[in-house]
């Protein structure tokens, strides 16, 4: 079922970003009390400079400061040349342990030819890993970051999310190792999970002992592998959930993951940084155990081999709105789950909305005044924690946008 | 389930639908008829029309079977012949008060009905106009099964009969396929969600007693052990047999020689490689292997 209800979202402003362009807030962490959000800027400009910033927020005092800035290339002079979805900028924010069990600050920042891994462990100072050697051409294992049973498993970015790269090399691929600095990674998987229509690891997340591996298949639907990573690598995993759920290339992959009330909660769509194909559907939401029953949340009901599938929430894809084709985010935090919901066709993102659930069945939309800020344009970063939420997403703003205000919204 | 809803079977000829809606017309809320073809004519003159064009006497034959064994509970000559007679007293009826005919006499069953559409959206609007609260099965066959077989048929037809012409027919199978298909889509996406549901039919066979139970549980029907061991006997249709000289089918002729459910994985195929039916080797075309990826098969 689905109820409705007006909440206040704080706005918290990013002065930072009050110029005319394109802002994409990437992600967000929680890092020695302060908030970290990576964004990158498109000027509308095309002879200005894209950047990629860090920004840092003192929660007490409600300042913001760029701790880290980057030149980035721009997708748009790329693409004059070739087809290049990837969207420069940051790729993941993750709190790792670096140097045996120091707590650090990694970020993955992506460019066409140097994907970088930069690392603080006080949040002021940075350093960049050297460029590995992983035997894949141009691609380096600074993607997604997932630290899991002493090991750091990594995405290489050119498998990720850059289109070209994933046809050339081939297939979904992992690595890790048990220190970033010695630059010693190693492969974690089989190419592909030995299926050449695998070609990328959208997301890491461990739940109950195993890591899993949600995997994009445009040919067959999305994958689920878990692994215990025991003994060496490359690691023996185990296929949780296949054929997107038996929706097949209706769910091409899952864009987004978390755990709740002891299920892991699988949302599908193609992420923003990735083409979309023709067929586009209502997204869904799928929730799945340790002993690898799923259950459909939202979204078509079905035949499965585990029984009939009819959506616990009696929703059908896209919260009943087939227009609303991804589940950008999932963030919970000790009682509830929220779920960023984004309208995304080939050409355009046309709106976005925050729902929030209890018990993972009975779903709330969230609405507030600040969504209607004509300057918002997509969402996609959620950051629970047990007294609030954050949100943030794309702003776009014109040379003549009267007092553009960007920023990041709270509810409490 | 109230007494105007039927479960129509949606899919192009050779897809199983024969087994499976015999097989799932056997479950003891339901009852599953031959091919009757009332879907894609509005009345029974239209229906009479329907066999007057070369090769389609078989068209009739299912409903007179229907008919003769309802107020006969035979299907003997002098059965079908009093048949064709009452039918033919009534022939301005609609095929709406027919159905509903159907549909009182074998109540508190519900009819399954799996008479093709001819691939044509105004059928499928025809059928949800006459009962608008039915279920739509939607059920799926490799392209490449679905091809082989429909060739296998079509052209020892053709051999006898002169037509159509073995390329025509070959070039006309993808194409079937795929409109086929995507009509159902198109209807079955307007309807309300749990109104329609779709089932490839190599699924059912390789394990039928569970999806036959899933299909009692949507249908809101038993799913007790009896019922469900019921539908694994399609033999037992008063329907699954060779009819009398006047009505000898109305179904596909291989499952009236043979009707039992032959349960097990149809050996695999592939969406790569050239079309076995296609002269100049060809392979599916891009939008065959979308659409077919989209249902499931690779």
């Amino acid at each position: 079922m689905t109820f409705s209800s007006n909440i206040h979202f704080r706005a918290i402003p990013l002065g930072f970003l009050a110029t005319p362009g394109e802002h994409r807030i990437q992600n967000a962490v929680f890092f020695k009390k302060r908030l970290y959000v990576g964004v990158i800027s498109h000027p509308v400009d095309a002879t200005t400079t894209s950047i990629a910033r860090l920004l840092r927020y003192y929660p007490g005092a409600e300042r913001w400061e760029a701790v880290y800035e980057a030149v980035v290339e721009k997708s748009s002079v790329l693409s004059a040349t070739r087809p290049f979805p990837l969207e420069l900028g940051w790729r993941a924010l993750s709190i790792m342990p670096i140097d045996g069990g120091t707590e650090a600050l990694c970020a993955t920042l992506l460019s066409l030819r140097n994907a970088q891994l930069i690392y603080s462990t006080d949040g002021e100072h940075f350093e960049a890993l050297p460029a590995v050697d992983v035997k894949q051409p141009r691609a380096a294992p600074f993607g997604l970051l997932h630290p899991f049973q002493s090991w750091l498993f990594a995405t290489p970015v050119g498998a990720m999310s850059d289109g070209l790269y994933m046809r050339e090399n081939g297939h979904a691929s992992l690595y890790v190792t048990r220190n970033p600095r010695t630059g010693d990674w190693q492969p974690a998987n089989a190419p592909g999970f030995g299926n050449p229509g695998n070609e990328v690891v959208h997301g890491l997340i461990d739940f109950h002992g195993w890591l899993y591996a949600a995997v994009g298949n445009p040919f067959a639907g999305f994958q689920l592998w878990r692994t215990q990573a025991v003994g060496p690598p490359p690691f023996t995993w185990e296929l949780a959930l296949d054929t997107g759920a038996r929706r097949y290339t209706l769910n091409p992959s899952v864009a987004s993951m978390a755990i709740f009330q002891d299920a892991l909660y699988l949302g599908t769509g193609v992420p923003e940084t990735e083409l979309l194909s023709d067929e586009v559907a209502g997204a869904e939401i799928i929730r799945i155990f340790p002993d690898n029953r799923w259950e459909l949340v939202m979204g078509k009901p079905r035949f499965s081999p585990i029984g009939l599938q009819v959506p616990l929430s009696a929703n059908s894809p896209g919260f009943d709105d087939s227009q609303n084709t991804l589940v950008a985010a999932l963030a919970s935090s000790n009682d509830v789950l929220y779920a960023a919901v984004v309208q995304r066709s080939q050409r355009e993102i046309t709106g976005f909305q925050i729902r929030q659930t209890v018990d993972g069945e009975n779903w709330q939309q969230l609405h507030s005044p600040a969504f209607l800020n004509p300057c918002a344009y997509s969402l996609r970063v959620l950051l629970a924690m047990p007294n609030f939420l954050l949100a943030g997403g794309v702003w776009k703003f014109e040379a003549t946008t009267p007092d553009p205000e960007p920023s990041l919204w709270c509810f409490s | 389930m109230n007494t105007d809803q039927p479960l129509f079977i949606l899919c192009p000829g050779r897809s199983f639908s024969s087994v499976v809606c015999m097989a799932i017309g056997q479950h003891p809320q339901l009852y599953g008829l031959p091919e009757i073809y009332l879907g894609i004519v509005d009345t029974l003159n239209e229906w009479f029309a329907l066999a007057k064009k070369p090769g389609r006497k078989h068209m009739h034959q299912g409903l007179l079977r229907v008919i003769a064994q309802l107020h006969h509970s035979a299907q003997t000559e002098e059965a079908v012949l009093e048949a064709r007679a009452w039918l033919q007293q009534r022939c301005e009826w609609s095929t709406t008060k027919l159905y509903h005919y159907l549909a009182d006499r074998i109540a508190p069953r519900q009819l399954v009905d799996k008479s093709p559409t001819m691939g044509k959206q105004q059928n499928l609007e025809r059928l949800h106009a006459v009962f608008p609260n039915a279920y739509f099965l939607h059920l799926t066959r490799h392209p490449r099964s679905t091809g082989n077989s429909f060739f296998r048929v079509k052209s020892a037809k053709a051999a006898l009969k002169g037509y159509p012409d073995p390329d025509r027919l070959a070039a006309m199978i993808e194409k079937h396929w795929v409109q086929i298909h995507q009509q159902i889509l198109q209807f079955t996406d307007h309807l309300p969600e749990g109104q329609a549901m779709r089932l490839q039919g190599e699924d059912l066979l390789e394990t039928p007693d569970r999806y036959f139970r899933q299909i009692a549980e949507w249908l809101n029907l038993r799913t007790d052990s009896a019922a469900i061991g019921a539908m694994m006997h399609p033999e037992h249709s008063p329907y699954a047999h060779i009819g009398p000289s006047n009505a000898p089918h109305g179904n596909n002729r291989g499952f009236l020689e043979q009707p039992e459910l032959k349960v097990g994985r149809p050996s695999f195929v592939s969406l790569t490689g050239p079309m076995e039916w296609s002269r100049e080797g060809q392979d599916f075309a891009p939008a065959t292997l979308r659409l077919a990826r989209q249902l499931g098969y690779q």
